[in-house]
């Protein structure tokens, strides 16, 4: 899925819903893409794969590879 | 998926567009600024647009990557919504405020990590490589950010801290692994400032361990002292896990940034330079101390100090104090007529030694009639009737830094080391407050003291904010300004910023740039340590202090105020 297209879904459907916000918000900080998965189908309605949690997740973290960055 | 690493485009006109130009601009700024200090960028490091929330240096093709999200696209919408709910921010509108604030800080940041590593400085142990690059950022922004703008910075950053440690479950960690556990604690609210002064001239003196030293003097509660005790092993979990962990990650630079941002001390380009990129100017060696030295020695310093006079003030300076001391010396060595008194001078040598000013008031003549007659033919009253006693006068000075100095300005020996010692000698030199300190100690001075350039129309010290520095302008010129009004100048030679060095309170006044600047500093805790030691360096600023309370004191009464309160009392 184009990760626009999912982050605009996502979006939309946690519009005035805070727990939703906060839920997902989480999972993505956290990284976890089981727990990314989970989140996004319980509090948005959204089913995606384990692979496009995993991409959602490092393009809101954009780690770089180690240990060629370093970050701040 | 795209890769984080590939530059975007640029030009949108959006918030994200707008930090970004922000960082472009500060990365231009602080190039210039670092190259006034002889510090040079890669002129082909970039800021490139990275993807993603978190900025950094790429070590492999040295360019910087600024990551911050696009507003105006989806993905960077979401990415703001888990940026603003991770870190307990209201929305987006907070979240730009925060960027703002630190975009500079960011840059910075990784201008350090870039140089360190352009000059083979960089080191696997990244927690260290952390602190040493917000030393840096520190030193480039915090002056830039008034009291309100560090105010607004330290409560979104608390709220972040108290977001992030409550999920985490980290309280105290950013604390413990700050790089200087005694300012931590004084910003964190845990040490009284007397208190932290006194400790952090203690562990200067004898370089004590910091746990050791606050646990056996009772300072430490318990859980801090717990704390304490596991700093090592979070310094090793740091350096493992890094980024690892992204919300552990912010949890710590947000917790050491606020500790920045809370502490008095203030950073310094030039300390950067010489601590961590190995940029010391090569002085010339401390003083050897003399003993009984020979009348031919006492002869060939006075000498000495004759022949500087037509080259240089400082230097010609430097030798009479050298002559002073050797004159001490040997009336130590040799006694008073009344043995008695001879320890009448070992305690009162401070008097006796520094507090003189060239020309008439000299308190070491008025001893000449107490020394024993051999003696006495050398103080200044008698001693040019002995000055071609002695050949010449460099096979008598007692040592290399004394030699070389001579020979640089009395015969014009190209000598890099020693012009540099009299360059710093002579910024000494033209301040009242150092002039009147013994030779050792400026010279002393001379190695430790920082040099701050500062740009038309730039802040150095902010009303309001918590700094005891103080400063010494070598050039330039600099404007007082006190609630929006401009109250005074500052002109090269004099001192500004010792009021809360005596008061231990805010600063009362803002100091800016009216040109292009060099100032010197001396940090609160070198210069308390050194008026224990040289009651003449706080006679001389008291005597500064007065003169300027007399002015404004005089300005307040022909504009028919009251009397201005000269100094505000009272606890921070």
């Amino acid at each position: 899925m184009n990760l626009d297209d999912l982050a605009a879904q996502i979006i939309q459907a946690v519009q005035e819903k805070p727990e939703a916000v906060k839920a997902i918000s989480d999972a993505l900080a956290a990284g976890d893409a089981e727990k990314i998965r989970e989140a996004i189908h319980t509090h948005a309605g959204i089913q995606i794969s384990e692979a496009d949690a995993q991409k959602i997740a490092s393009q809101v973290q954009a780690k770089p590879s180690q240990p060629a960055a370093y970050w701040t | 998926m795209a890769d984080p690493e590939e530059p975007m485009a640029d030009g949108e006109d959006d918030e994200r567009s707008n930090l970004f130009v922000l960082g472009k601009r500060s990365f231009e700024r602080f190039t210039r600024e670092l190259a006034r200090y002889g510090i040079e960028v890669d002129p082909k490091t970039e800021v490139r647009r990275g993807r993603g929330v978190l900025c950094y240096y790429n070590l492999e093709d040295g360019h910087i990557y600024l990551s911050l999200p696009d507003l105006t696209s989806p993905l960077g919408k979401l990415q703001a919504m888990v940026l603003s709910t991770t870190l307990g921010l209201s929305g987006n509108e907070e979240l730009v405020a925060l960027f703002e604030l630190f975009v500079p800080h960011v840059v910075a940041h990784e201008i350090a990590h870039h140089l360190r590593h352009r000059n083979g400085l960089f080191s696997d142990n990244k927690w260290e490589e952390e602190q040493i690059a917000n030393q840096l950022a520190v030193a480039l922004t915090k002056h830039r950010l008034s009291p309100d703008e560090r105010a607004r910075a330290r409560d979104l950053l608390a709220r972040i801290l108290d977001t992030l440690s409550a999920k985490l479950d980290l309280k105290d960690a950013a604390t413990v692994s700050y790089h200087s556990i005694l300012v931590a604690l004084n910003a964190s609210g845990r040490l009284g400032d007397s208190a932290t002064e006194r400790a952090q001239v203690t562990q200067k003196l004898f370089s004590s361990e910091t746990r050791g030293m606050m646990l056996a003097a009772g300072d430490l509660s318990r859980s801090m002292a717990r704390g304490l005790d596991i700093r090592d092993q979070l310094i090793r979990e740091i350096n493992a896990e890094y980024a690892d962990e992204f919300q552990k990650y912010v949890y710590y630079h947000a917790g050491w940034l606020h500790l920045d941002l809370a502490s008095h001390g203030a950073e310094y380009v030039d300390d950067f330079a010489r601590e961590r990129l190995g940029r010391r100017t090569e002085l010339l060696p401390p003083l050897e101390p003399v003993k009984a030295p020979a009348d031919s020695t006492v002869i060939a310093y006075y000498r000495a100090y004759r022949d500087c006079r037509g080259h240089s003030e400082a230097g010609a300076r430097f030798f009479y104090k050298r002559y002073r001391s050797m004159l001490w010396e040997k009336l130590r060595s040799v006694g008073l007529v009344v043995a008695s008194q001879t320890a009448i001078l070992d305690r009162e040598s401070t008097f006796f030694l520094e507090s003189w000013d060239e020309g008439a008031s000299d308190a070491l003549k008025y001893v000449a009639h107490l020394a024993k007659e051999e003696v006495r033919t050398l103080f200044p009253a008698f001693i040019a009737e002995r000055m071609d006693s002695i050949g010449s006068v460099e096979g008598r000075l007692a040592g290399e830094t004394d030699m070389r100095l001579y020979r640089h300005i009395v015969h014009g020996d190209v000598d890099e080391v020693a012009q540099a010692t009299l360059y710093r000698l002579t910024l000494l030199d033209q301040t009242d407050v150092f002039r009147p300190v013994p030779a050792d100690t400026v010279l002393e001075l001379a190695r430790t003291f920082c040099k701050v350039h500062v740009a038309e129309g730039e802040t150095i010290i902010w009303e309001g904010e918590v700094n005891d520095d103080v400063f010494f302008l070598a050039q330039g010129g600099l404007e007082v300004i006190v609630s929006g009004t401009r109250v005074g100048v500052v002109e090269p030679g004099e001192v500004f910023g010792e009021m809360a060095f005596f008061s231990r309170d805010t600063r009362n006044a803002t100091v800016r740039a009216r040109r292009p600047s060099e100032c010197f500093v001396v940090k609160d805790v070198d210069l308390l340590s050194l008026v224990f030691k040289h009651p003449s360096v706080l006679m001389q600023m008291a005597g500064v202090l007065t003169r300027r309370l007399a002015e404004l004191n005089q300005r307040a009464v022909h504009a028919g105020n009251l009397l201005v309160p000269s100094v505000r009392m009272g606890p921070r």
